[in-house]
Parts: structure tokens; sequence; C-alpha cells
């Protein structure tokens, strides 16, 4: 009796046990919706590290006359501040622009592909004029943990690559283009 | 041939129900101890079966039985006892309590009984008369000391303070350490809500708490203490192994009372307690304050005026608590034993020394056992508790950091303007920091629960080789909580209030299947026995939260009162099957050997990897019986005990979910953790050795043992990868962490005469973790809630402790000599986190209990005492950054700070030593970025009486069945610790890993208290 218990209880015990996916939020979701929160950052992030950069781009001073951590050489410790961009690039955009770009493509929304391979090539642009030698050949890669960086010079061929690849992306009519479904949250 | 079987134990059952009802006769009887005093409650059974009663308070028994048939007496503590049945209808019974006495029944795993002799691994029990005389609201705080190895941490001293326990120190990194605790047979829930599923803690808010300054009740606390029967601590995994993943840091096994007596029976006992605060800290009254800055009240300005008239805010703010708590039990059995009842209510009104904090708590139990058919028992209890529960906001901006810091000029208590507004002194409504009476009064934390317990028992015995145990029940409540951040507080002045709302809607549902096999003889000397069983759980808390922020009326406590409301929901389920067995082979009653297998199936981790088995061996050796020579000096047992342990993740932890995300024009992004498709369980292998040996006729007793425990693939929550990998933290395997150390409990009874006797307990413990690897070799793993004051937390790496703090502490040169900046002459803090040698594990506790019995009166006490372990004093550098601190009285003299300049030379054979002259008045930020390395307090100590009881038995002439007692909580505390109490958590019990214990922030201490009270019984 027991035995046979024990069988029934085994058979239905995948389904018993598969209540892992989470109930809380989507774990995918349409290629459109991962686009707003992006340019959202993408216009916020340079703002906040300007702060930053504006002081030597720009000639900003501060109201104090002590030397910042920044004015020799240093960094923030224990701080966010100056490290937006590389947030946005690695985060924001991160594993989200893979995943609507690859969406994008495999429906044929050649509109919304383009304007992710834009995106894409914004952040190697505006990161490595920051920060210089950045990974790119590597990113996104979440089964590693530590990255090679790659020259500012080829970051810059893989925006010219990026964008390239975007026009002619831009260019098409056929498949699922679609104005209504990138404006959805494509505000810019 | 299925159908045949079930036929035949079918007929088999009737044939042994008629049997049994043949040729029965009523015997009765007196169970005394050795001082010929009734014992009441102990467990009369017929041998083979289930049947069986109680005696009464006055000892006495009655049960229907046939000649032939053996009674056995059994009673947690003492040696069993059994009788044939003869032609007598009366046998009379004394039994022999025993300090260590292998003969003893105790529970084990699984809530079955045993001989302690049997046991190859290390528990320790509690009787629930020991944890009820302790007076505590939250009965896991009456552990500590009482058992070795148990270390309990209360979060404050509020009414209603969360409390965590751990068994053999910290061994998860960033998970839960705290054990399985289980009620009568299954696992109950106690959780401590986590603040991360409030509305206020959504990913981006910037109204989060993060577990700081805000605490909420653990869920067991829910039981009252005075429906305790027993209590077991399960402490390893190798006594623990038949619970599963869950009892990886061990378990405690609850028993609850039933009905005992004869007859019928009422008792009701109270409790009336007065609660005082034990300490309040020293501040100056030299320095006035200076508006300097913009952060809170600063103490840089010029000296008070001579005569200036000062208020004592700090002792007009505590109050005298008062607590009262009646119980009233009404328990009794049928006249033919078939049936017992017990219900039991109990309303307990506790008052905090902090105005406005209290608790109030109602318990209704009800249990009934019946013996249905002769083969047939049902076991029903079920428990409801409604808890409701004041506390004050701690911490950061909390009642105490507020208190300490208001100019003592003002007189604090006028803390409304005329026109009933929050009144303030010079600063602006954000950085002042609230006046204590305000924040008490219009800041509000209200949680209420309905927690119901439920749990339908049978036990079959159809068949003379086992029986059949089923129980299912269900452990669930609802906890709304009610968060209040006044407009006019300084904690929301800037969102213009906020109010948070999160019901939690848990229901856990557990069931477990056991079939014992009886003790059957293999050969002359060798027998077996024998269990399988199978459990399934099904948790699931959904946590329903709303936030309001921008109130209109600032006064009126209601969501629909805000302008801006945000609304979410945090559901998590785990189901788990687990199939289990054990066999326990015994070779001439003195050479046991146990073996245990358990195979769970869980739903958190990836379908390929969610089933995995674990074995446990255990062998126990009574060498005073063996060698019969050893036996005549002394009783003597050794244990040996091996098990692995497997553990979960927490659910959803392998896939990440979009969020959707507050940003313009809404859509959906990924959170902070990345995937891990890879997870798979921890494992934990830990062995421990052990020996129990009693002398002089029992009088003596040790319990010596020693264990070690590896934990590998340890799942570690929320650690930091590579922002490149497109996320920033991932819930990684790989952590490794040991864990060691020595329980040793010595018990004594110096003096036993009839009229005085003295019995003493020592629990000793010395314990240690370590961690061994973390994930891909990262260099440093923390729990982030534990950030919560500076640049400290709860940091650890390979070769450090698992409690070891880390902090941009201070940098030294190759030579070991401070770092001074040559722009300021003031140490250099190093830009990353690093360790410094810190460690809160402390190096040894002892718990020492004592009990002095003289005619009528008794008298017990309990004495905690630690050494070793760092505590951080964040109050502290709290006040001295803002020069309140008595250390801040030396500000005008000019000094150097020992060290070397960091200009290039400093690690040269010829550093330039500093010769910067500092005077901290002038250059605050002298205590201002003072590291917090200066306040961590090394090798904390301390003596504590925990509790001490004095009881009188009222003489029968004056009053039957009634004793009074004063009992006094947490009286004294000597400590080398300069703050107020160094048991604290700067979080709560829900946060993982080591978390904030030992980091003591705007913390309330843990009041004296002093009880009194009678117990009557009808």
């Amino acid at each position: 009796m027991l035995l046979a218990g024990g069988l029934t209880l085994l058979g239905g015990c995948d389904k018993f046990l598969d209540v892992n996916t989470n109930p809380n939020a989507p774990q995918t979701v349409s290629a459109n919706l991962y686009l707003a929160p992006m340019l959202h950052w993408m216009v916020t992030s340079p703002q906040f590290d300007g702060r930053f950069v504006g002081r030597y781009t720009q000639q900003w001073t501060l109201p104090t006359t002590a030397l910042t951590t920044w004015d020799r050489m240093g960094y923030d410790p224990t701080s966010d501040n100056g490290g937006q961009q590389w947030r946005d690039v690695y985060w924001t955009l991160g594993q989200n622009l893979v995943d609507m770009n690859t969406k994008a493509e495999a429906e044929q929304r050649w509109d919304l592909f383009g304007v992710g391979l834009i995106l894409k090539a914004w952040g190697w642009q505006a990161t490595t004029d920051l920060h210089g030698e950045i990974i790119v050949k590597e990113a996104i890669d979440q089964t590693k943990f530590s990255f090679s960086y790659d020259s500012q010079e080829y970051a810059y061929q893989e925006v010219q690559r990026l964008l390239k690849l975007a026009i002619e992306q831009l260019a098409k009519t056929d498949g699922a283009v679609d104005q209504a479904y990138l404006a959805k949250t494509d505000k810019i | 041939m299925k159908t045949r079987v079930a036929i035949m134990s079918v007929m088999g059952m009737f044939l042994l129900a008629a049997q049994a009802i043949a040729q029965q006769k009523t015997v009765t009887g007196k169970v005394t101890d050795e001082n010929v005093s009734p014992v009441a409650g102990v467990s009369v059974v017929i041998r083979g079966t289930t049947t069986g009663t109680y005696t009464n308070d006055a000892g006495n028994y009655s049960i229907r039985v046939a000649a032939g048939q053996v009674l056995q007496y059994r009673f947690i503590g003492t040696l069993p006892v059994e009788r044939t049945v003869g032609a007598d209808n009366v046998i009379n019974v004394q039994l022999r309590r025993t300090a260590t006495n292998l003969d003893a029944v105790v529970v084990t795993a699984l809530g079955q009984t045993t001989a302690q002799r049997s046991l190859g691994t290390s528990q320790q029990s509690v009787i629930g008369a020991d944890i009820a005389q302790t007076q505590r609201e939250n009965f896991v705080n009456s552990l500590q000391g009482r058992v070795a190895g148990v270390e309990v941490v209360s979060t404050s001293g509020v009414p209603g303070a969360s409390s965590s326990i751990t068994i053999r120190g910290v061994s998860s990194i960033s998970s839960s350490n705290q054990p399985l605790m289980i009620i009568d047979g299954l696992p109950m829930d106690n959780k401590t809500l986590n603040s991360n599923v409030l509305a206020s803690d959504a990913p981006g808010s910037q109204t989060a708490f993060n577990n700081r300054g805000v605490d909420f009740t653990n869920r067991a606390a829910d039981l009252n203490p005075e429906d305790i029967e027993s209590l077991v601590v399960l402490k390893g995994p190798e006594a623990s192994a038949l619970y599963g993943i869950d009892a990886a840091n061990g378990a405690i096994v609850i028993t609850t009372k039933r009905g005992k007596a004869g007859t019928g029976g009422l008792d009701y006992s109270n409790s009336f307690r007065i609660e005082s605060t034990r300490a309040r800290p020293e501040l100056q009254r030299t320095y006035s304050p200076s508006a300097a800055g913009n952060s809170t009240f600063q103490y840089f300005g010029a000296p008070y005026p001579s005569g200036t008239a000062f208020f004592d805010n700090i002792d007009g703010f505590f109050q005298t608590a008062l607590t009262q708590k009646h119980n009233l039990s009404f328990s009794g059995a049928a006249t033919d034993n078939r049936i017992n009842y017990r219900v039991a209510g109990a309303s307990t009104k506790q008052n905090g020394v902090v105005p406005g904090s209290q608790l109030n708590k109602i318990n209704l139990t009800g249990a009934s056992q019946a013996q249905v058919l002769p083969w047939l028992r049902a076991d029903l209890s079920m428990g409801y508790t409604y808890a409701s529960n004041d506390q004050s906001f701690k911490g950061d901006g909390g009642p105490l950091i507020g208190l300490l810091v208001w100019p003592q000029t003002d007189d604090a208590k006028a803390y409304l303007t005329p026109a009933g507004i929050r009144r303030r002194l010079f600063l602006s409504a954000v950085s002042e920091v609230d006046n204590p009476y305000f924040n008490v009064e219009k800041n509000k934390i209200n949680s209420r629960n309905n927690h119901i317990i439920a749990n339908f028992g049978l036990v079959l015995t159809p068949f003379s080789w086992g029986n059949l145990r089923t129980n299912i029940g269900t452990d669930s409540y609802t906890q709304q909580n009610l968060l209040l951040r006044h407009p006019e507080s300084a904690f929301a002045s800037s969102f213009n209030g906020v109010i948070d709302q999160a019901n939690d809607i848990t229901r856990n549902i557990n069931a477990q299947t056991l079939l014992n096999f009886n003790s059957r003889a293999l050969t002359k000397t060798l027998s077996i026995s024998g269990l399988v069983g199978n459990q399934i759980s099904d948790n699931k808390s959904t946590v329903d939260a709303l936030k309001g922020q921008d109130f209109l009326d600032p006064n009126f406590v209601s969501v629909n009162n805000t302008n801006l409301r945000t609304n979410r929901t945090t559901i998590a389920q785990r189901r788990l099957i687990g199939m289990f067995g054990s066999a326990t082979l015994d070779y001439r009653k003195f050479l046991y050997l146990t073996a245990t297998g358990r195979n769970d199936f869980t739903s958190t981790i990836p379908k390929d990897k969610n089933s995995f088995f674990y074995p446990s061996l255990s062998a126990s050796f009574i060498f005073s019986d063996a060698f019969p020579a050893v036996g005549r000096i002394m009783t003597g047992k050794l244990r040996a005990a091996y098990a692995e342990v497997g553990k979960d993740a927490r659910p959803y932890a392998y896939r990440p979910a979009l969020e959707f995300k507050t940003s313009a024009n809404g859509g959906y992004g990924y959170g902070f953790t990345g995937p891990n498709l890879e997870l798979k369980p921890e494992f934990a292998r830990s062995y421990e050795i052990g020996t129990e040996l009693s002398f002089l006729d029992d009088r003596l007793g040790i319990d010596a043992t020693v264990y070690r425990k590896q934990t590998k693939d340890q799942i570690v929550n929320d650690i930091r990868g590579s922002y490149a990998t497109g996320f920033i933290l991932f819930n990684l395997n790989g952590a490794v962490t040991r864990n060691q150390g020595l329980e040793l409990t010595v018990r004594g009874t110096p003096v036993r005469r009839s009229s005085f006797s003295w019995d003493m307990l020592a629990n000793f413990e010395s314990a240690r973790g370590k961690v061994l690897a973390l994930p891909n070799n990262l260099p440093e793993s923390y729990v982030s809630d534990t950030w919560l004051f500076g640049n400290i937390r709860n940091g650890t790496a390979p070769g450090l402790s698992t409690r070891s703090l880390t902090g941009t502490f201070y940098v030294r040169n190759t030579q070991g000599a401070l770092l001074i900046d040559p722009t300021t002459g003031l140490p250099i803090r190093s830009t990353t986190f690093i360790d410094a040698g810190y460690d809160r594990q402390p190096d040894y506790t002892i718990g020492l209990s004592n009990t002095f019995r003289f005619n009528r009166v008794s008298l017990n006490f309990l004495l905690d005492i630690r050494k070793g372990g760092d505590v951080f004093n964040a109050t502290e550098q709290y006040l001295t950054a803002r020069g309140l601190s008595l250390r801040t009285m030396d500000r005008n003299t000019p000094r150097v700070i020992d060290g070397v300049l960091r200009d290039g030379k400093e690690n040269t054979a010829t550093p330039t030593v500093n010769s910067i002259v500092v005077v901290p008045s002038i250059q605050t930020s002298y205590y201002s970025n003072i590291s917090e390395e200066l306040f961590i307090e090394k090798d904390i100590n301390w003596l504590r009486l925990r509790d001490v009881t004095v009881n009188y038995v009222v003489p029968e002439r004056i009053l039957a069945n009634a004793s009074v007692f004063l009992t006094g909580t947490d009286l004294f505390l000597f400590s080398n610790y300069s703050g107020l109490d160094p048991i604290v958590n700067g979080n709560s019990a829900a946060v993982g890993g080591s978390g904030a214990a030992g980091i003591d922030y705007g913390n309330f201490p843990i009041p004296r208290g002093l009880n009194f009270g009678i117990r009557m019984g009808f």
C-alpha cells in the first residue's frame, strides 16, 4: 500500500514540484517593452557622470577649495559616483538589450532591431569615450567572472560595424516592421 | 497478492481487537518519585500498543488492561519501568529521576521516543516548566544558556522584538542559519518578516528600509510557553538528518501539552511584571550645539554659559513598564482513559519601557487524544494566536538616537508646537533628527497577526510488528503590518509622509507518514528496529503590499489619505517531498548502530538536480555495560556520528524575473541578480564524537561533544559579479565553510536530601566558523542590509571567520604604522572594504543554572557567561562624530597622530614620521571621518543573570495546589562593553548569514524585569 502510494507520488512529483516560475514578474516580455528604460537611462546616465566629468571638460568649479579625490587621480570610494555610464551599458542595457535584439531579429522587427543596434553602438561609444579600454568582445556573459578588456580602437570599429548594420535594418520595410509597435515605448 | 495482504491485515486487526477486549480488567495505582511525592503526567502504556493513559496530579492512574500484558511507565527524564499485569488490581510504581541516566526516555527526531542509550548523536532537552518559569513572551529567549551550543540573539529590548537562534555557530554566508522548528511532529514556520516585501523596499525605491530600523516578531514566538511540555534541541545534522534539508542547521523539537489527569482539572496562573531600562549612556554637558553642517545636531560650539539649565531628557523618556499575563487551562481524561483533552487560554498584555511599545497576545489551544479503536489512536491539536505588536523604530533616526542627540538644554517632552505640529529647534525638517517623543508618538510600526496551527495525527497499530503514524497539519497566519513615517518626521518629510501596509498571508501545509518497525530479534543478541516515511510540504507566502506618500491630513493614518500610491505583490512558494528511512541495530543493549537515509525533492533547484540523497550513520556504545567492571563505578557511553545533508536555494533563485521599471514610460528590465541555471544543492558533511558519563549513582554527569561540519558548494545569495556579465549580483554555488567546536554539559546533584536538594547544570560551548572559499574566487561576500552604519558590514573572505566584519579601516605601511594624510594630518582610510581581524564569534559561552529546593521553597537561577567576541558600538561612534561622547571632551588639546606620512616614502626604511598637529575642535573631521575600527570593542565578555526564580508552595491548609513565585529577568549584567547592551542586532532576525548581530546602533537594551504571580490548580 505504502509502495503504491509512493509510486503514485513519484509520478506526480514533477508536476507537484513545478512551482518555481516566478509569479511576481514575467521572465520574458514582448521585445518593445525592454526599450523605454534603456532610453531613459541613455539620456540620464551621461548627466549623472557629467557631475564629475564636467569639472574637467567644462571647467566647472566646486564651492570648496579642497582637492577632490578626482583631482588626485582617484575616485570616490564606497560610492557610485562616476560609475553610471558603466552601469548603464553593462546592466541597464546589458542583457535587456541582448534579449530585445535577439527577439526583434527573430520576429523580423527590423525597425526595433535597428534601434537596438544603434543603442548598442552608442553604449560602446559613450563608454569608451569615458573609460578608454572597455570590455566589448566578452561582455554580457554570465558564465564568466573575469573579463579581458578590448582596446579603444576595437571599440570604435565595433561601433562603426554596428551602425552600418543598424542602417541596413532601418532601411528594411518588410517583415514585422510596425511603427505603432515600436512607438509603444520609443519616446525618442 | 496485494489484495491478499490487505485482507490478511484487516483480519489481523479484528483478531487483535477481539483478543484485546477478551479478559480486560481495570488496574489502578499511584506513581511516585524517590521522595514518594506523586508524579503527574507519567505515560502508562500497554506494551506493543498505543493504548495508554497518564497519571493525574495526585500521581494516580487507571487503565483497562488484560492480565499478562505489560504496562510501561515512562516519564521524560526518568528511568522507564515495566510491570506485568498479574492478579493484583493495584500496581504502584516508583520512578527514579536521573541526571544522565542512559535509560532515560528522550524524544528524538520525528517525535519518536527512545532510550538515551541508543542515541549516537548529540541532543539536549529542556522541560517546558523551565521555559515557562522564565516568564518570557518569546520562548526562544529562554533557551540561551540552557542548551550547550545554542546562541540566541534578540534584536532589541522592545516587546515583540525578533530573536534569532543558531546552533553550533554560523555556517551559511548569506542564508538563514536558524534551525528547523518542529511542533508535535510537523514543521513550524519561524519567519521574521523581511522588509524587502514592503512596497517601500521595491527595487529603486527611495524609501527602503533594508531591514534596518524595523523589526517584526519571529513567528515561533506566537507559541505560548505555558503550552510547551518539552523541547529537544537536535544539535547537528547528525541528529536531525531525518528532517532533511531544512534541518541542516539542527532542529528544535517541541512537544505541546496534552490532557493528563485522570479527572478534570483547572489550572490558573498569572504573572505581573515590572520592567525598567538598565543603562543610559553618559553625554557631555560642556559644549553647546553648533549648527555646523546640515546634518543632525553637532556639539562643537562654544562652552555652555555657566548656570545653563539642563533637562534630563533621557531619564524622563523611559517608562516603568507593566506586563500582565493570565493562563487558564482545563484538562482531563475520560474515566475509561480513551479520551483526554486539554484546552487552554492565555492573555498577555505587555508594555515596553519605550513609550508606545507594546504586545498584546491571546493564545487559545485545544488538544485531544482518543483511542478510537484498539488499533487506532487519534490526536488532534489546534492553536490559535492573536498578537498585536507596536514597536518603535530603531537605529538611524530611531527614538534612541533622537533621545541622545537632542539638546539637553531643551525640554524634549514638548514635542509639538502650540499649533500642533512637530516642534523643531534650528535645523531643517529633514536634517533635524526627530524629537524622540515625537518619534514614538507619531511614527508607527504595528503588526497584527492571526496564527493558526492545526495538527491531525493518527497512529494505526493493526499489526504487532509496528505502527503507522500519519500527521497532516497546517501552520498558517495572516500578518497585517502598518508602518507609518509621519509627514512631519525627518524620516519622511521630503516625501510628505510614507505609509506602508503589507499583508502577509502565509499558509504552510505539511504531511508526514511514518511506518515504524518495532524491535525484532535477529539472533539472540542482535535486534533491529527502524522506520520508513515520507514528508510533503507546501509553503506559500503571499504579501500584498502598498505604499502611500504625500499625506493630505498629516494625522489621519490611512493610505486613502495619500496622493501617491504604489503597490506590490510578492509571492514565494516552495514545495518539498522527502522520503526517508532509518534502521537501528541493537547488540545486547550496549552497542547500537543507526543508519538513516533521506532523499529530498525540492522545487527551488533546476529539475535535473532537484533530487538528492544523503545518508547518516551513528553509533552508540555503552562501555559501562560492555565491561561490568567499569559499570560498577560509573556509567559511560561513547558515541560517534557522521551525516551529510543537502540544502536548497530560495524560491526563484536560478532564473531572474524582469522588473517593472519606474523610469520614464515604464517598460521591463532585469533586476540586479543574474541567472544561474547551473544552481545545485549545497552539501554539508559533518561528524561528531561524544561521550556521556555519569558517576556517584548519577549525581554527577558529563556530556561532551566535539564536532566538525564542512559545507561545500554552499549557495551564496546576491554575491557580486562583474558588471560585464550584464548583471550585478548572482546566486552562486561554491562557498566552503567549516564549523567546529566543543560542547560540554555537566550536571550535578551536590546535595540530595528529602528536605534539601541542590541541582546544577553547566553548559559550555566553544565554536568556530571559518570561510574556506568563496564562489569564483571572489574577494569578499557580504549581506548588504548589514551595511547599516558608516562603512562597515558583515563582509567575509576566505580565511576569515563566518562572523567577521570588513570596513574601510585605516591603512598601514609595511611596518604596521598608520598612514597619515599629509594634507590633513589624519589617518587615511582604505578605499576598499578590508579585513582587520575582527570577529564577532565568542571564544566560549557558559550557561550555569542552579536549583535549590528547601522544603516548600525552591530557588533557581541561570547565569549566562560569555568570553570574547567583538561588538561594534556604532551608537558611540555616532555620538563621537557629533561631539557628544565624553571622549570628545579633550577636543581642544592639540595632538599629533602616531604614524607616517603617505608621501611616497612610507614603505622605505626612512618614512616621514607625522608631525602635523591637529586640534579636533577646529578640525572636526578628526571625529567625523574617524574609522569604525576605533569603535569595534574587542573581546567583549559578560556575566548576565538571565533569570532567577523563587517559588513557594503554599501549605495545603491555606490553599491546595497553589504556589507563588517571584522571577527576575536580566537583573544584572557585568560586561566590559561600554555601550548599553552587547546583545544587539543592527538588522532583525530576517537577515541571513551572520546578519548584523553585534552591530549596536541606536538599539534599545533588554530591560530588567521583576515578575510575581501565582499558580493554582483546582
